[in-house]
């Protein structure tokens, strides 16, 4: 426990001074103080959803961000960059669409957009680092390395220089690339394990293209790097105009004739002064249609008339009957179909403002304007202003004014950045105050003060990504005690007949390190520390009020056990098995192949709630896995889809399959994704994808049957030949001979009575067979030798790191070994099923879940459950319901055994809840859940903090709620 | 042609003033409430209760609470604040008068529709201990109160309503407790300013007593809860004493709410059976004008009880409640248009003394029995 404290306490300390160190280089990509205050809500930066002309939705947010500031003697500093506006959308902007987009509080319209792609080139970096690779403030970040076969492969990001990335990708330039998979159209059913392992020297996501040329585990060396830069941004302050459109007649607007002649290509459009005796400007304009490719720049200009000095641009678009004189949009669709009825019209754009990526802001010269695009299609996702000099804040100088924005009533600052009381190397207050003269709470939370004035206000998604280095120590050591979020009580019980697949209730209590759930650092034989770590989920929990009672339905409660990464064998690696450290000794894998079926994409969620049906879910065997097409998009009209493999527990594989056909660079293409997927041993081959479902040709992904292990820790042992030593109580292990340059041991397992019990040759153990190492099964069946009798089941495995030493032979021997079969009952507890689940890259164990098989019922007469028993008889951990009223929970608890000890969880429905869903413990499955939740649990632990309830629409947040649509 | 009511009797419904008559009087309270809260089904942004959400961003937080929260601001006394001042500085035509008084349908109404509200399983994960101490300090309090009034020589409707809304610790008791006590507009409102100044420098002062005792998060949260009580207010004292101390007050919340029908209720018999006994006794004029137990009040009762068998969801409860704000918020906009400020005034402010007499002694006992129980390890909470 000790060690579980201390690594916990290292990992804040590390987290900590990594990412809130203050840092003398470019505060672009990187993140804030890790406990920087987060403050979801302020009125002034809004987060709402509009929709476009064709009714498609688009998420806007507003935020600001402080980071990399830091605090001395009575003076706060920001440096150039660090105080910085984000408006985002969660999707993408671009012309043509009349696109919402906030512009400093204000609902305007993204109409023009000037592209282009950057390409970085010869980019050197180091694992952990974060290298700058452009001017604009880019980074290439290298997260994360590990291996197959020995060889490495490499996980990184693009930062924009907000922070935001949308994703980690894997490549690597030691494995056959995707080009190179095979023709397995022919496979169905399980199959043994595959010898390929593909991973891609190059990712292609859309408009961005990433190139690995040369790596190992600690440092990489890139080719080329390209992704969509947006150099310039044109938008429309106001609502357009909308007049229907006569043909060889005119329309006034304002004090000008707007003329359409009909030709061939379009209508030739005349803007007259009001007499009709000037041309201010003439062009052929084609009406707008919803063709993605029409916003190229070699396109685009066809489709618009800008007339110089009059702030108009003038574009045609078929309205429909409703839209006539308005941009409201009264529902949403999904796909930009153009409208078939409808009226011909000019949709006149004002108030427009153009900016330019890296100049300075029209309203105001100390803020500098940056423009990200998104790096699958390339089209603006962010406008970002930050402050072009440092400043200081001091008791002179207390305040430093956001950009001016623009303004219907005046132009103003945007926000106030305000730090009021800073003693020594402290500030004990500083808050924002924004447009509307609204202001946060102070920022400081406590009197302790804080080192720095970093904060995050807002619900920009890009909260998401800087936090990643510190999101998990932010919400599993909260400084404000365990946050329970209220139920929302609903008028029927979201019930689910079985939850395998799905995930827990977003709004489930995290309960973070508790005695009991092990997490620690542990050391393989080849010198790797890894975290092993274990946890408890509860999911799909009701509260059946019909009944009095609640229900845990059939898999709603799993233990998790799981490393940092997959769990090897013949490196006598461990992982926590109820409590106990156990080391694994052998494994059985399949591959799990499928061919012709369809993926239906996964559109329709029916009941609202927070369990949504997943009836279009493709099984992969049975309690496997599942395959989900989760996102569909339309690159200039060629459909790609996201097919996501689903894990047991209810997590995402770590690599979702981004496809789509006909697509080339070579062509003219702007965008370029794979037509086929494989990485590790997982590939999918779809023979259409569209843009509601994708036809599969061949897919395949391991799955895994069963696992050894032992809690012994196994033994080595040094044989000569005729020598031999005991293995467990009943056995001895011989060496017969070794052929140290064939690398074969014969060996023979004997009774202690001396009957032979078998005879085998291990091995051979040379360059050959050791280039599948640790991860083929028959490679390492090979250099096993397993004997089951019973109870008495034992395994010696030659030690394949130094097998022949001094004229010896080394063997690590395991005695009392256990098997976790899958869609078993788990011996120690036949309460629970064994679903071992699977590295989708490399067959090797990833988690151990124990989980119910039939509905676990707590009511007034049962308030007690008792999870899986541990070797020494005690259940891991109980459920224990304290206080429940027929309707809602109003305290309930967790309690565990640890070292002959009993601790209690806080109160997991310190709010009321109608369900008890949880996460404890701290491991990469609860990791998965955490993050998909984050920004809502990080708004809920500032509710939690004040003691308020979820954001009200109150003040000027229900004004501007009414205000538009 | 005036037409005696008996021939114009067609139902019970009859006793209603017709249409025509009550309609101005009901617009004036329909358009208050519309612009004073933020009710369900009503999407008007220009309210009151938004302006005041304006003001507390504006302001910034006291103790990470929401200024006009601190000052109650809510759906009773937002549109109670705008009927006072409209009535009192442009005053209220006659023809309003018939529309105004379905206030006193409005009332009882409302107090039935708050039945759900009051569920006894939501406070028993505190435990029976404190729950008791709770009902035993309530008690008291509405005692020691009522008895101070008497010796302070004031209407026994005036005292009676400060000992109810005082006890339960939820001065918009003092709009439940008014049909039932048959108090005057001007001692309700009385009754309420006192109440809610003393709980805002209680508020205030409590956690300097909190540190200068050295209590714990948990007994501090106790102590605002149950010497306090107004939500904003114990919310404001108990976070600013610590952030512990502040979600302990939500938990220890759920205790005051299901015990207030008990407080309003007792006050409520206390004076119904002595205005019983003492029939002939002039000066006692509570309850009075009640001829038997009040329809209202068996109705409320019933439901009471039948609530807390679950009969009433939470997802109704919570439409209920929505009801209950427009209830309540029509009401208070008629009770704020017909009373003039002198008929508030003419109260004095017997109701501040005895409020922060009243309010003391609690505060003084719940100590005691905190610092008790910490002192002999008594598992109080």
């Amino acid at each position: 426990m000790n060690k579980l404290l201390v690594s916990g306490a290292a990992a804040v300390l590390l987290c900590l001074l990594c990412s809130g160190a203050p840092a003398a280089e470019s505060p672009h990509g990187l993140a804030p103080a890790g406990d920087m205050p987060f403050i979801p809500d302020l009125g002034g930066l809004r987060h709402k959803a509009f929709k476009n002309q064709y009714g498609q939705q688009r998420e806007l947010s507003e935020a600001v961000l402080v980071r990399q500031s830091s605090v001395k003697d009575g003076k706060a500093a920001v440096p150039a960059g660090g105080l910085c506006y984000i408006s985002e959308t969660e999707e993408d902007a671009a012309p043509f669409r009349r696109d919402p987009f906030l512009v400093l509080g204000e609902h305007a319209y993204l109409v023009d957009l000037k592209q282009t792609v950057r390409t970085v080139r010869d980019v050197n970096l180091k694992k952990g680092e974060k290298v700058l690779v452009d001017d604009a403030g880019y980074r290439l970040w290298f997260d994360y390395a590990t291996d197959h076969y020995d060889l490495p492969y490499i996980q990184m990001a693009l930062i924009a220089p907000s922070g935001h990335w949308p994703m980690e990708f894997s490549v690597s330039s030691k494995f056959p690339a995707i080009k190179d998979l095979p023709d397995r159209s022919h496979m169905e059913g399980d199959v043994e394990q595959l010898d390929e392992f593909f991973l891609d020297p190059v990712f292609d996501y859309g408009a961005s293209r990433f190139e690995v040329k040369d790596h190992d585990f600690t440092k990489a060396h890139f080719a080329a790097l390209s992704y969509p830069v947006i150099e310039e941004a044109t938008f429309s302050l106001s609502r357009p105009v909308v007049l229907d459109l006569r043909q060889e007649e005119y329309r006034l607007y304002g004090t000008k004739r707007i003329y359409a002649f009909r030709e061939s290509s379009g209508f030739r459009v005349r803007v007259t002064d009001f007499s009709g005796s000037t041309v201010l400007a003439e062009k052929l304009v084609r009406p707008v249609s919803s063709q993605g490719y029409k916003d190229e720049d070699k396109e685009k200009d066809a489709y618009s008339l800008t007339v110089p000095g009059e702030d108009m641009r003038i574009e045609i678009a078929v309205q429909p009957e409703y839209l006539r004189h308005s941009d409201f949009m009264p529902w949403s669709t999904a796909v930009p179909h153009d409208w078939q009825d409808g009226v011909l019209s000019f949709v006149i754009y004002r108030d427009l403002v153009t900016v330019k990526n890296g100049e300075a802001w029209p309203l105001d010269a100390r803020y500098k304007v940056g423009l990200e695009a998104n790096l699958l299609t390339g089209k603006l996702q962010r406008l970002t202003l930050e402050n072009a000099e440092a400043f200081t804040l001091d008791a002179e100088n207390d305040s430093f004014d956001g950009p001016v924005k623009y303004s219907d009533i005046w132009n103003r600052p945007a926000f106030r950045l305000v730090a009021d009381d800073i003693e020594g190397d402290k500030v004990k207050s500083y808050y924002l105050r924004d447009a509307f003269f609204q202001r946060t709470d102070n920022l400081a939370f406590t009197d302790k003060g804080r080192k720095d004035i970093d904060c995050f206000i807002g619900r920009a998604p890009t909260f998401i990504s800087i936090l990643e280095d510190s999101f998990l120590t932010r919400l599993a050591m909260p400084e404000f005690g365990t946050e329970v979020q209220g139920s929302h009580f609903t008028s029927f019980p979201s019930v689910m007949p079985n939850m395998a697949f799905h995930s827990p209730d977003p709004t489930a209590p995290f309960g973070g390190l508790m005695r009991g759930f092990g997490r620690e650092q542990v050391t393989n034989r080849r010198g790797e520390r890894l975290t092993s770590s274990e946890g408890l989920v509860i999911r799909g929990s009701y509260v059946d009020w019909k009944n009095n009672r609640i229900v845990i339905p059939p898999s709603g409660l799993f233990y998790t056990s799981r490393n940092a990464r997959n769990v090897r064998a013949l490196n006598g690696e461990t992982f926590y098995m109820l409590g106990r450290r156990a080391y694994i000794a052998t494994f059985e894998s399949t591959t799990f192949t499928r061919r012709n079926f369809d993926i239906d994409f996964w559109r329709v969620q029916p009941d609202a709630s927070q369990h949504p049906i997943y009836w279009q879910d493709q099984p992969l065997g049975v309690n496997n896995k599942v395959l989900r097409l989760t996102e569909s998009h339309l690159l200039d009209d060629r459909p790609m889809a996201q097919i996501n493999v689903v894990k047991y527990s209810g997590n995402n594989f770590g690599a979702p399959f981004e496809l789509a056909q006909g697509l080339s660079r070579e062509q003219g293409d702007r965008y370029y994704l794979h037509d086929r997927f494989a990485e590790g041993a997982t590939w999918i081959e779809p023979e259409f994808v569209g843009e509601t479902y994708v036809r599969v040709k061949s897919f395949g992904t391991p799955a895994i049957q069963n696992v050894q292990y032992t809690y012994e820790k196994p033994v080595r042992v040094l044989l000569a030949p005729g020598e031999e030593k005991a293995v467990g109580k009943n056995h001895a292990l011989k060496l017969v001979a070794f052929d140290e340059a064939a690398g074969t041991s014969t060996v023979e397992l004997r009774r202690n009575d001396g009957s032979l019990v078998e005879t085998r040759t291990l091995g051979p153990l040379t360059a050959e067979t050791r280039a599948f190492l640790p991860q083929h099964q028959r490679v390492v069946n090979s250099l096993q030798f397993q004997f089951d009798e019973g109870k008495n089941k034992v395994l010696a495995e030659m030690d394949v790191k130094t097998p022949f030493e001094k004229g010896k032979a080394a063997f690590y021997t395991y005695v009392d070994l256990r098997k976790l079969e899958s869609d078993t009952p788990y011996e120690g507890d036949p309460r629970f099923m064994v679903r071992p689940d699977v590295c989708g890259h490399c067959y090797q164990l990833n988690e151990v879940l124990l989980d119910n098989p039939e509905p676990i019922i707590l009511d007034k007469e049962h308030p007690r459950f008792d999870g899986p028993l541990m070797a020494d008889g005690k259940p891991q951990f109980s459920i224990v319901i304290d206080s429940f009223d027929g309707e809602m929970i109003h305290a309930w608890h967790i309690e565990t055994n640890y070292r002959k000890r009993v601790f209690k969880s806080a109160n997991l429905a310190f709010q009321p809840r109608n369900n008890i869903d949880v996460l404890m413990g701290v491991n990469g499955t609860i990791e998965g859940f955490l993050r998909a939740s984050l920004m809502e649990r990080s708004a809920w632990q500032e509710y939690w903090r004040t003691g308020t309830h979820p954001h009200p629409e109150r003040g000027l947040d229900a004004w501007l709620a009414h205000k538009f649509q | 042609m005036n037409i005696p009511y008996e021939e114009r009797r067609r139902s019970f419904l009859s006793c209603f003033y017709s249409m025509q008559e009550s309609l101005p009087g009901l617009l004036a309270m329909f358009f208050i409430a519309l612009f004073s809260n933020n009710l369900a089904g009503s999407p008007n942004p220009l309210t009151l209760e938004n302006l005041f959400g304006w003001l507390d961003g504006v302001i910034g937080p006291v103790n990470h609470q929401p200024l006009f929260q601190i000052l109650n601001s809510n759906f009773v006394w937002n549109p109670f604040l705008v009927g006072l001042i409209i009535g009192n500085v442009f005053g209220v035509p006659d023809s309003w008068k018939r529309g105004l008084s379905y206030i006193h349908k409005l009332m009882p109404l409302g107090i039935i529709m708050l039945a759900p509200h009051f569920i006894f399983s939501h406070a028993e994960k505190a435990g029976m201990p404190l729950i008791l101490l709770a009902f035993a300090v309530m008690l008291l309090t509405s005692v020691v109160t009522m008895l101070l009034g008497r010796l302070l020589r004031m209407d026994d409707r005036f005292y009676s309503t400060v000992a109810g809304a005082l006890s339960t610790g939820d001065p918009h008791v003092v709009a439940i407790l008014m049909p039932m006590l048959k108090s005057k507009g001007g001692q309700v409102i009385n009754a309420l300013g006192s109440i809610l100044l003393f709980g805002l420098v209680a508020s205030f002062l409590l956690p300097l007593l909190g540190h200068a005792l050295g209590m714990e998060d948990k007994a501090f949260a106790v102590l605002s809860v149950f010497g306090i009580g107004n939500t904003g207010q114990m919310f404001n004292a108990a976070f600013g004493y610590s952030y512990e101390a502040g979600h302990w007050a939500h938990y220890f919340e759920s205790v005051r709410h299901a015990l207030m029908p008990a407080g309003f209720l007792f006050v409520f018999f206390v004076m119904f059976i002595r205005a019983r006994i003492y029939r002939d006794d002039e000066n006692v004029m509570a309850t009075r004008a009640h001829k038997s137990l009040p329809l209202f009040i068996i109705v409320f009762i019933i439901a009471y009880v039948v609530v807390q068998f679950h009969v009433v969801k939470e997802p109704a409860h919570l439409a209920i409640f929505e009801l209950v704000k427009w209830d309540f918020s029509l009401a208070a906009a008629a009770l704020g248009l017909s009373l003039p400020l002198r008929e508030i005034a003419q109260w004095g402010l017997r109701g501040v003394v005895l409020a922060f007499t009243s309010g003391i002694i609690r505060i003084a006992v719940l100590v005691l029995c905190l610092l008790a129980a910490a002192h002999f390890n008594f598992p109080l909470f």
